[in-house]
């Protein structure tokens, strides 16, 4: 019935001990990096540095590689799209008349890194993380305390709504209508259907959980003390160091003109 | 009315995802025409077991068969102009835009006619008494309104067996029995009808058969009386039957063998004459 939408996958190694905070700055470090270069020879290497973390953190490769999977549409039009579009450099071959460029090749290769290193990154972040401590780190890095709220209460209501879904879709097999029948049009008009309540729920639930918080207390507006308290220890500023050096290590490579798809 | 409307579950066994068996060899058969209540407390597996009856469940292992045939090889959706199901919580199942497009809908999926889809409707807007709100928004209804579309919308499709998940959760005491009345209306145009519920006055004052179940088993099958009397079995359950029965069965001299209140004050009052306040009217 309830489903479990829970990605982190319970673990101990250097990651899992990582203060969650170092694990958001590494996350953004990565999309930083994955963005400031272009070429598969500078983001590849990327890749390979964030293969090698998770390796050696032994998240569960199995996890990583089925939620990797929903990519692979987007990475196949990453590898096929760019080579037939971007053109620069020698042609090397064509294909239905349309020149393939070894700038469009290496321009495609470079796209589908970035795609990867900026998803596996944050996979990696919430397979090590518990969503209590991805909260509690974006509340100390200075998201507002009812930011985090809505942010966790979110996370908290994904089962609850996938629930009301789930009842929703029985209910209306139940009256003959099967969603997964007819023509594509047909297919269309019944999920409105399933939508409609589903939408309807939904804001029903946040109506009463906005009551249900107020009558506790939810927009007094003193100072919080929260029970879940980081500290930062000598392995995670080692970290931040790393990572602080990374990103400026890649800043001065782009800075001196590389990086780049020539 | 056409014949038919039998159910027979045969040592079924049902397990959801990852947790212990909600159903654990249950073994049930219900004539047509029936009216069964399904009671026992939340978890126990009610609601489990009705869900096999339209296919929206599938046993792990045993069978059911709806008028003789084994439905493993049917769909919710074929079985639907059979077997009504109606859902515990109203807004998971309406989505219309009026009142009496909800009622329409089902008809209509399973290709009724238009005249007599036309009639359906009208008649289940009399007996749900929505009438004058046929062309409301369902949403704009009050929760006891929005109960009542919701049986109306699952009997448009005239099913032979209809399933109704707590028919009074929700609703003040008249919306129950308005509620209630309607069941014993469409049982006795020879429907067989069956309720989950937790309301034992309900279950006393409607009921020709009980189903207590707990565990994922069933614990006790009878009419309402021999089941009321089977304490031992029932508090297994974690029920207690009806007061006015509890009180009755102590003073049998006195009440008789009633199931309701109602029934004992007449016995009472048969037994001592007419009140004061009676006579004097």
């Amino acid at each position: 019935m309830t489903q479990s939408f829970r990605l982190y996958e319970p673990g101990s190694s250097f990651l899992y001990r990582l203060d969650p905070r170092v694990k958001v700055v590494g996350v953004l470090a990565v999309f930083l990096l994955s963005i400031l270069f272009t070429s598969p020879y500078y983001l590849g290497p990327v890749f390979a540095l964030i293969v090698a973390i998770i390796v050696a953190g032994r998240v569960p490769l199995r996890r990583v590689a089925l939620l990797l999977r929903s990519l692979t549409i987007l990475v196949l039009i990453s590898l096929v799209l760019w080579p037939l579009l971007y053109r620069q450099g020698p042609i090397v071959t064509t294909v239905f008349g349309f020149p393939i460029t070894e700038g469009g090749l290496e321009y495609g290769a470079g796209m589908t890194f970035r795609i990867l290193d900026m998803v596996i990154a944050p996979i990696t972040l919430f397979l090590t993380t518990t969503q209590p401590d991805f909260v509690a780190a974006l509340r100390r890095l200075g998201l507002p305390y009812k930011a985090s709220f809505a942010l966790a209460t979110s996370f908290r209501f994904l089962p609850t709504v996938a629930g009301v879904g789930t009842s929703i879709v029985e209910a209306q097999r139940a009256r003959g209508l099967d969603p997964s029948r007819g023509s594509p049009v047909r297919r269309i008009r019944s999920y409105a259907r399933i939508l409609g309540p589903l939408v309807i729920t939904c804001i029903r639930i946040a109506q009463q959980l906005t009551l249900a918080v107020e009558a506790r207390a939810f927009s007094i507006d003193r100072p919080r003390t929260f029970y879940r308290q980081l500290r930062l220890r000598r392995q995670d500023r080692i970290a931040l160091g790393v990572i602080g050096a990374a990103c400026v290590v890649g800043i001065a490579i782009r800075l001196a003109g590389f990086g780049l798809v020539s | 009315m056409t014949d038919g409307g039998s159910v027979r579950i045969e040592d079924v066994w049902f397990r959801y995802p990852s947790r212990a068996h909600a159903l654990r060899g249950v073994s049930l058969v219900i004539e047509p025409g029936e009216f069964v209540a399904l009671i026992g407390q939340n978890g126990s597996g009610k609601t489990t077991l009705a869900k096999h009856f339209n296919a929206i469940l599938r046993p792990e292992r045993g069978r059911v068969l709806i008028d003789g045939d084994d439905i493993a090889a049917k769909d919710t959706a074929d079985l639907a102009s059979v077997v009504g199901y109606c859902y515990q919580n109203p807004d998971h199942q309406i989505f219309a835009s009026t009142v009496a497009e909800e009622i329409e809908f089902g008809p209509r999926n399973l290709r009724v006619a238009e005249e007599e889809v036309v009639r359906r409707t009208r008649r289940l807007l009399d007996v749900v008494r929505l009438r004058d709100q046929w062309s409301a928004y369902p949403f704009s209804l009050s929760r006891g309104e929005r109960q009542k579309l919701a049986v109306a919308s699952v009997l448009a499709i005239e099913p032979r067996i209809l399933i109704v998940d707590e028919p009074t959760t929700g609703l003040d005491w008249q919306g129950g029995e308005a509620m209630m009345e309607l069941m014993r209306v469409l049982n006795a145009e020879g429907r067989t009808v069956v309720i989950i519920t937790h309301d034992m006055n309900i279950v006393a004052e409607f009921a020709r058969r009980v189903v207590v179940m707990a565990g994922g088993q069933i614990v006790a099958d009878g009419g309402p009386r021999a089941v009321f009397r089977r304490d031992a079995e029932l508090h297994a359950a974690d029920l207690r039957a009806p007061q006015a029965f509890r009180i009755a069965q102590r003073r049998p001299d006195l009440f008789g063998d009633p199931l309701t209140v109602a029934e004992a004050r007449d016995a009472l009052l048969a037994r001592v004459g007419p009140t004061a306040h009676e006579a004097a009217s």
